[in-house]
């Protein structure tokens, strides 16, 4: 209702208007007109018949005065008429009227006097006259001796009639005068009377006559009349104007008439078209949400062309973007079917759209040009027109306050406008797809994530398995090497069986060496962590290569950082650049450039890889690429799996890259691959970095440590292990008492506590465990360094390890080297060596 | 070629048109008098309810008298006195001339001093010693009358005005014609309508100069006239009366003085007593006076005979009936 409040004065307005124009445009009383008009010729005609009738009385024509009343009577009403005239001009500014109206009236008066002076005297003048005639007649019969005087009267008064002049009213006079005296009888005497009558009377009736004749009645009337027409034809002007007025306005209106029309019309084509896009955006919806995640990708081109299509422009594009908004990640692009491809660069809309400075542009928070070609010089416009854009609409799409990407529509035959509703349903329409790119996104994100679950379950399976088996086979290869390794002591060097037991070390070590992978890769290895330069692992690793793989394979490597480290194994994370790169050689065939890069990358955020995700942090991120046969992403899918392997068989384990996994696991990392068939592959290890952890690095290696004859109390269950650890322990320059029971043990240990330096105990036992043992052994004497040796390397929980008092954890199979470095790390150093001692096994 | 005058006569005078064919008739036969014209175009309804009016003594205060007191239509219109008599138990100036014909005279009352009858009535109603009425008291009155108010109402819708009051009177008063006297048919054609006698008793009437003013439909009462042209018929010792003066007591013009509306002499046989201070009662006498005063002649008994013979023949019919002097017929 407000608008009608608003709408109301300009209504009251137009109405008084019109009104206005059409009381002024009205003929000015055309009754009066026509009343006053007639007032005026009954003036004339009235004036007319009255000289005339005036005239005939005079000459005794006319015998009743009734005619003269009347006309007088005429002119009264008429003069009585015109007076409204005289009232009302008088009052709306016409003096010149109303004076000559009034004058006109003062002359009608004066006329009506005259007129009524004129009838008693002329009816006097004519009976006289009447009886005169009669009368000299009669008397010159009846009495002849006054015949002569009465003769000559006669004739005198005949000459005065016909020329009343004063002469001859003299002698008139004169006549009667002698006439009375020479007779003095009744007749004569009334004769006498009526003449003297006539001679009195006859010039003031002609006097009387001739005034009326002069009457101004006819002139002033003739001057009201020109001045109330010359009044009337002004009016008569000025209304003819105001109906021209009129006219004109009827016109205005009926064109405003027309123009509402039309208008109205527009909107509702406007409207049709509106709620024809409305409805193509409602049906677009509704596709989306019924559409499978598979599907998405072909219902948003769809929709788009559809969209692009109804909105009549050439070409557009869905560009989904990086949640940094600086990177075009997918883009849907439709081009009109008629039109050529469009030059690539749609990555450069997306940079246009997110650095866009000129706000005059902007529309509802999209931007809308409707002119490439009056848009101020600058990128945007370099841009724009490097694409042949004419016209360009581009809504950005966001999601929880990132840039999720940009809907544009481009016309590049001609401009194309939108009104601020179509840019509104535009928006609507980028909401739309903002959706269903975020719906595939993030099924896509399920799909990857329920992947990953897949397979780790799947790896720990198998890494539970590999585990089993290689734990037992741990500890028979203990056996084979341990008694391999004594066997050739007693053996001479070079002999037939030396060489024999010499080939059965080998085999066992490389037997070990598939063991401890499948260790690796189950993480059941439990290695010692110390801040790793991942420069020199890369180099080593690279040495190494170079001298493995054959020339017709190049290793570059590019290190960006220099001082990266990453807590961790050193070796084992050598053995992670040996295999990816030993892998990519197998991948070319042996031919082909391999890249290594090393560098340092940031996250901020969670980020899914390819196998397994990122907390966001620093990483050290190792890249190995090749130019090989590249993988298909079912192959992906399984390459870390131990034993699968697509090489011909006998050629790989297909534990090379499950060990891989099982170390970049281990520390913490993850990986990445990206690969497609026939263009090579690329993986991507990524390591959490360390902080300054360079200092740690300074710590190097030394030559093997030996004992000083310190007693170690070695408790093992499995007898030639036990015997094996003793040889060992003896031949690094310690004092081994070894026990295949960990109940005898104890009752060794309590039977003198202060004999034994060091306990040295496996954990897996059938009796007592080493734990156990170790918690036992550590309640009676606390101080005593405890190191447990396991096979497997199980969930073993650190603080029952710290109660226990054990300080070191070794793995099976026991090596000399991490035997002697453990032992005299936690026995403290001796002043002087009581013993030199050699390891006799091979290293 | 006549039609073409007269059809041009009628549009070149709108106003008179209605009385011209009279006008051109009494000019074809030649004489000075002509007919009252027969028809009336009068609303019936105003002319009734002017009737009841006209005869309602309520009009004056006091309701004592009405108009019909002194204009009894029975009486030939006056009220048969020398000189009538006010509310107030006094004579007034003059004699009551008659309401009969009154439509047809140009002005009213002795001196002419009203053009119109409105005017006239509503001086009657207001005048002191005639009606002594006002208009507030009067207009309660009719509109207390049911019979009144409904009858207005009908007529003109609202409440009764005193323009509606002033219009049905004088609406009733212009009905008051007395056509069809015997003369008028002598005049309409018809020759054996008065006798030879009285004919020769109109021949005296026009000879003697009395048609010089008593002329035209009324046979008087379309112009003023002193009274005394030959002779003084008032006293010379100046004990005149106001009303001696004529027109002059209202105009203060010396040419007026003794200047007085010629009467009507229609119906004159009914109403005496004559002149304006009623000093005659016999007609013979005033017929003797006039010629005296105005003609200077001094007629003589038989002549003055003819012409009330003719006089006589002036007397017309009123709603279809001879017009008498009911009141004064057991004197005569």
């Amino acid at each position: 209702m407000r608008w009608l409040a608003k709408l109301l004065p300009a209504i009251v307005l137009l109405l008084l208007a019109l009104t206005y124009l059409a009381v002024r445009s009205a003929v000015p009383h055309t009754e009066r007109h026509e009343r006053i008009l007639d007032a005026l010729r009954s003036l004339t005609l009235n004036e007319s018949a009255l000289h005339r009738d005036v005239l005939r009385a005079r000459d005794g024509l006319l015998r009743d005065y009734d005619p003269l009343v009347r006309s007088a009577d005429g002119l009264r009403l008429a003069g009585s008429t015109l007076r409204e005239l005289g009232d009302e001009t008088g009052a709306d500014g016409s003096p010149d009227l109303a004076r000559s109206v009034r004058s006109l009236r003062t002359a009608v008066d004066e006329q009506e006097a005259l007129v009524e002076r004129f009838k008693s005297s002329n009816a006097l003048l004519q009976n006289s006259l009447s009886y005169f005639g009669h009368a000299s007649h009669q008397l010159n019969r009846a009495e002849p001796g006054v015949a002569p005087a009465v003769g000559i009267l006669a004739s005198d008064m005949l000459r005065f009639i016909h020329n009343p002049r004063r002469g001859n009213a003299a002698a008139v006079t004169a006549s009667l005068d002698r006439l009375a005296r020479v007779s003095a009888g009744r007749d004569i005497a009334a004769f006498v009377a009526h003449g003297r009558l006539i001679v009195a009377t006859l010039p003031a009736v002609d006097e009387l006559v001739a005034g009326l004749l002069a009457s101004p009645v006819g002139s002033r009337a003739r001057v009201v009349q020109d001045l109330y027409l010359e009044r009337h034809g002004a009016a008569l002007a000025r209304a003819n104007q105001f109906r021209l007025l009129l006219y004109a306005a009827a016109l205005v209106l009926a064109a405003y008439l027309v123009y509402l029309f039309l208008r109205l019309r527009a909107n509702a084509q406007s409207l049709r078209a509106r709620l024809r896009f409305e409805n193509l955006i409602a049906e677009i919806s509704t596709q989306f949400i019924n559409l499978p995640r598979e599907r998405i990708t072909d219902g948003i081109q769809q929709a788009l062309a559809r969209l692009a299509e109804h909105a009549a422009v050439d070409r557009a594009c869905l560009l989904r973007c990086d949640p940094e908004g600086r990177r075009v990640e997918r883009a849907h692009l439709w081009t009109r079917e008629d039109m050529a491809r469009p030059p690539s660069g749609v990555d450069q809309l997306l940079t246009v759209a997110s650095h866009w400075t000129l706000g005059a542009y902007r529309r509802q928070r999209c931007i809308y040009v409707p002119s490439v070609t009056t848009m101020p010089a600058g990128a945007e416009r370099a841009a724009l027109t490097e694409r042949d854009i004419r016209s360009w609409l581009c809504v950005p799409l966001w999601r929880a306050g990132r840039p999720l990407g940009l809907l544009g529509f481009e016309t590049v035959r001609g401009e194309q406008r939108w009104t601020d509703d179509d840019i509104a349903l535009f928006r609507t329409a980028g909401e739309i797809f903002a959706n269903a790119l975020e719906r595939k996104r993030a099924e896509d994100e399920t799909e990857a994530l329920a992947g990953q679950l897949r397979r780790a379950q799947r790896l720990e399976a198998i890494g539970t398995l590999a585990g089993g088996i290689a734990h037992n086979f741990n500890n028979i290869l203990g056996a084979v090497l341990g008694y391999s390794e004594m066997a050739l002591g007693k053996l001479a060097a070079d002999s037939r069986p030396w060489r024999y037991v010499t080939e059965v070390r080998q085999a066992g070590l490389r037997a070990k060496g598939v063991v401890d992978q499948m260790l690796a890769f189950s993480r059941r290895a439990d290695r010692a962590r110390a801040a790793v330069a991942m420069r020199d692992v890369v180099d080593e690793a690279v040495r190494l290569l170079r001298a493995s793989l054959p020339a017709t394979v190049a290793i570059r490597v590019s290190a960006e950082t220099a001082g990266a480290a990453v807590r961790g194994d050193a070796t084992q994370l050598q053995q992670v650049v040996m295999n990816l790169c030993t892998n990519a050689a197998d991948a070319m065939d042996q031919r082909g450039p391999i890249d290594v890069g090393l560098d340092m990358v940031e996250l901020a955020h969670e980020q899914p890889l390819s196998h397994g995700t990122l907390a966001a942090g620093r990483y050290v991120r190792l890249t190995v690429a090749d130019t090989g046969h590249g993988m298909d992403p079912a192959t992906q899918e399984h390459i870390f799996e131990p034993f699968f392997t697509t090489k011909p068989p006998g050629t790989g384990t297909g534990l090379g890259l499950a060990t891989v996994h099982g170390i970049v696991a281990d520390h913490g990392g993850a990986l990445n691959v990206r690969s497609r068939p026939g263009a090579g592959s690329r993986f991507e290890a990524y390591f959490a970095a360390m902080e300054a952890g360079i200092a740690e690095l300074e710590q190097a290696a030394s030559s093997l440590p030996v004992g000083h004859g310190e007693t170690v109390l070695l408790v093992e269950d499995d007898k030639p292990l036990m015997l094996l650890g003793e040889e060992m322990l003896a031949a690094l320059g310690y004092e081994p008492v070894g026990f295949d029971s960990g109940r005898q043990a104890l009752s060794a240990f309590r039977a003198d506590p202060e004999r034994f330096d060091l306990l040295l105990t496996d954990e897996i036992m059938p009796e007592v465990s080493g734990t156990d043992l170790a918690t036992a052994a550590h309640r009676i004497r606390p101080e005593m360094p405890i190191i447990l040796v396991t096979g497997h390397g199980g969930p073993v929980r650190a603080d029952r390890l710290r109660a226990a008092g054990i300080r070191e954890l070794l793995r099976k199979p026991l090596l000399s080297a991490d035997l002697a470095r453990a032992l005299a790390q936690h026995l403290p150093p001796q002043a002087e060596p009581q013993r030199a001692a050699r390891t006799r096994g091979g290293r | 070629m006549a039609l073409a005058c007269v059809a041009t006569a009628v549009l070149c005078f709108p106003t008179a048109g209605d009385e011209q064919p009279a006008a051109i008739h009494s000019a074809r036969i030649g004489e000075p008098i002509s007919p009252i014209p027969a028809a009336l175009d009068l609303d019936g309804r105003k002319v009734r309810l002017g009737d009841r009016l006209f005869h309602d003594p309520r009009l004056s205060r006091g309701s004592l008298v009405a108009c019909a007191s002194c204009h009894r239509l029975e009486a030939g219109g006056d009220d048969d006195r020398a000189i009538a008599i006010g509310t107030d138990r006094r004579p007034l100036d003059f004699n009551a001339p008659t309401i009969f014909n009154v439509a047809l005279s140009f002005r009213f009352n002795w001196r002419g001093n009203f053009r119109d009858l409105e005017e006239q009535n509503a001086a009657a109603i207001l005048d002191h010693r005639l009606m002594n009425n006002d208009w507030a008291s009067l207009l309660a009155t009719l509109q207390a009358d049911t019979d009144y108010r409904e009858d207005f109402a009908a007529i003109y819708g609202g409440d009764v005005d005193r323009g509606q009051v002033l219009d049905t009177l004088a609406t009733y008063q212009r009905s008051l014609v007395t056509p069809n006297a015997r003369f008028d048919r002598y005049l309409r054609g018809e020759p054996a309508a008065i006798t030879a006698e009285e004919e020769h008793g109109y021949q005296l009437f026009k000879a003697y100069g009395c048609v010089a003013c008593h002329q035209g439909v009324n046979i008087g009462g379309n112009l003023f006239q002193r009274f005394g042209i030959f002779a003084n018929p008032f006293p010379e010792d100046g004990t005149g009366t106001e009303a001696d003066l004529g027109r002059f007591t209202i105009t203060g013009d010396d040419a007026d003085r003794h200047v007085f509306r010629v009467p009507s002499l229609r119906n004159v046989a009914l109403t005496a007593p004559y002149f304006h201070d009623g000093s005659t009662q016999s007609l013979d006498e005033a017929v003797a006076i006039m010629a005296r005063n105005q003609l200077g002649r001094t007629l003589a008994q038989h002549e003055i005979d003819r012409i009330v013979t003719f006089l006589r023949t002036l007397t017309g019919e009123f709603r279809g009936q001879p017009l008498a002097d009911t009141a004064r017929s057991e004197d005569r």
